[in-house]
Order: C-alpha cells, then structure tokens, then sequence
C-alpha cells in the first residue's frame, strides 16, 4: 500500500477547476485508489464550497508535482510500479476531464482546517494512462488544501 | 496477484528441495497467497514432502522467471523479480533448520500418473518471502517425486 502528500495553491475562480488529480502515466499497471484527504489550509473555503471526483483523460499541466518514491511504499519495498503522480493546484492547464462526475464528493464547512478523510468502499480502479481529479463545483477560488491519497499496485 | 507455474522434482537425499521461490530484491516483500501441488510421477506411499525457508538460493536445474503475462491484470512483472527455481539442484539452497507447514503427504495409488492434488490458501496477508529469501518444497519421506507446482502471490496488498 502506498501514500502520498501534498499542499495545493489556490484556484482559480472557474467551476470545475482542478484542485488536485491523481495521474497513471503508466502503459499498463493499473492502480486502486482507497482513500484520499483533504484539510483547508491557509482560509476558510467560501461557504458552500464543493468538490467532487471526475475522471481525467489527459493531464494537463499542474501547479507542482509529487512523485512517490520507496518511502511512501507501506513496506518501503520499492517505488510504485505505476509511478503514479500527485499534481496540485493551480493548474495552468486543465486536465481533460470525463463528461460524468463519479458519486464522490463533498461540500466543505466555511472553516478555516475543515475537511474531510473520504474511504473509498472497493476503492476506485485507475487504468493505465488515466487519472482522477478532485474539481471544484462552484467559480470560486479555493484556500490551500493539504491533501494525500493511499492506493493499491497489486491486490488480489 | 502473480502467478506462476513450473515442474521440480528433488533428489533421493533429506531435505533436499525440488522447487524453491526466491525474492532477490533488496527491499520489497513477496507476500505467497497460494501454492498448489499435483504430483506427476513417482509417486510412493511415504512420499512426504515440507516447506523451509531459504538463505541462499543454490543453484537450480531451470528458473521460471516471472513477467508481465504472470500478472493477473496484465499491468508490470513483478517489482520483487521473484524467480521459480525447478529441482534437482546441482548446489542445493542454503535451508533454515526448522520444517514449516504445509506438508504434502502421498495418500492415493502409487502409480504414475495417480496425481495427488494439493491447494493451500495462505490466511490474512499471506506467507511472506522477505528480501534476499526463498522458500522451498523440501523432502521429508521416501521416494522420488516430480511436482508439477503453481504459486500466487501479491507485491502489494
């Protein structure tokens, strides 16, 4: 099992705007995400403040880049196969995202450090060359977020 | 999940090993879900065979070297490099002192071909193979035995 983690900077005030996206680059492995994290940071979200996961077909171009490396391996076996990246806002080029939002959202208290631990029941499959990101709903700029992921490379 | 098939047999001698997984990576953790046995030929009341761990990893007839066709999704070989090392060894592994369970015992006829079949699920995480560790099928009875042998392991969950 493998975690990461990692700080955004704000968005832009544009709907549907990424805040952070989890990208396969590889060909083939696939992985499975099971759980992800997100705490405002440096102000409270705007009241009413909502995300939700979509799927991504392209990456575009994040505001900065985490790559997991054999220390955010739970065993500390080796880096993930997948090599797997977390990019964070803001993004200067959107990721290519999917027409359908999946069911997993949430609206944000107007709280400075609100947020939310979000399991994911069977955990979400990510293909090869794919990704999710988490997409504001409203056109309102977002705090800084801390956020992190766990997920799977190999599962029975 | 991976998996992966192969034949082995031992020699006359005890403990010596007719088939031996062997994780050469220097960090990550082989965790065995399954391993299943079919005895080809040779079987023989008294056949009995056991698991030990390994130290070294001898040197085998032949090696299954796992890729990315063994991967149940078909995603990347195995990270650990894991290897299905096949009997009779020419240098035997280095074996921990201490048989472990399961054992293979023959209780069908003595005929070849009377494939006695064995399936053992490993329960929670499974049997972990450490980092520059194996674990081989040794013998523990008479007789001389050759395994057909499939193993499924996981390299992460």
């Amino acid at each position: 099992m493998y975690s990461v983690r990692g700080r955004t900077a704000a968005t832009a005030a544009t709907a549907d705007h990424a805040i952070f996206s989890i990208w396969n680059p590889h060909t083939t492995q696939r992985i499975k995400l099971l759980s992800v994290s997100m705490f405002a940071q440096s102000a409270a979200p705007a009241a009413g403040y909502s995300a939700r996961f979509r799927r991504i077909t392209a990456r575009g171009t994040a505001g900065s880049t985490v790559t997991p490396g054999i220390s955010n391996h739970s065993t500390r076996g080796v880096a993930p196969v997948s090599g797997v990246l977390l990019d964070l806002a803001a993004f200067s080029v959107q990721p290519t995202l999917d027409t359908v939002d999946t069911v997993l959202g949430y609206t944000f208290a107007a709280v400075q450090g609100s947020g939310i631990v979000l399991p994911i029941p069977g955990g979400l499959e990510i293909g090869p060359g794919a990704g999710v990101a988490f997409i504001q709903v409203p056109a309102t700029a977002s705090p800084t977020f801390e956020v992190a992921a766990t997920w799977l490379e190999d599962w029975m | 999940m991976y998996s992966v098939r192969g034949v082995g047999t031992y020699t006359g001698v005890v403990p010596h090993a007719a088939f031996g997984l062997w994780n050469p990576h220097g960090s990550q953790l082989v965790k065995v879900k399954r391993i299943v046995l079919s005895e080809q030929s040779g079987a023989s009341i008294g056949a009995l065979s056991g698991f030990r761990r390994s130290s070294a990893r001898g040197t085998p007839a032949s090696t299954v070297t796992p890729d990315v066709s063994n991967d149940g999704k078909r995603g990347a070989a195995p990270p650990s490099g894991l290897l299905l090392d096949l009997g009779s060894y020419s240098v035997e592994p280095t074996l921990d002192a201490d048989d472990i369970g399961p054992i293979h015992a023959q209780s069908g006829g003595t005929a070849s071909g009377d494939a006695d079949f064995f399936a053992h699920d490993y329960p929670g995480d499974g049997f972990y193979i450490p980092p520059g560790t194996g674990l081989c099928l040794v013998k523990l009875g008479t007789g001389t035995v050759i395994y057909e042998v499939s193993v499924t392991w996981s390299e992460d969950a």
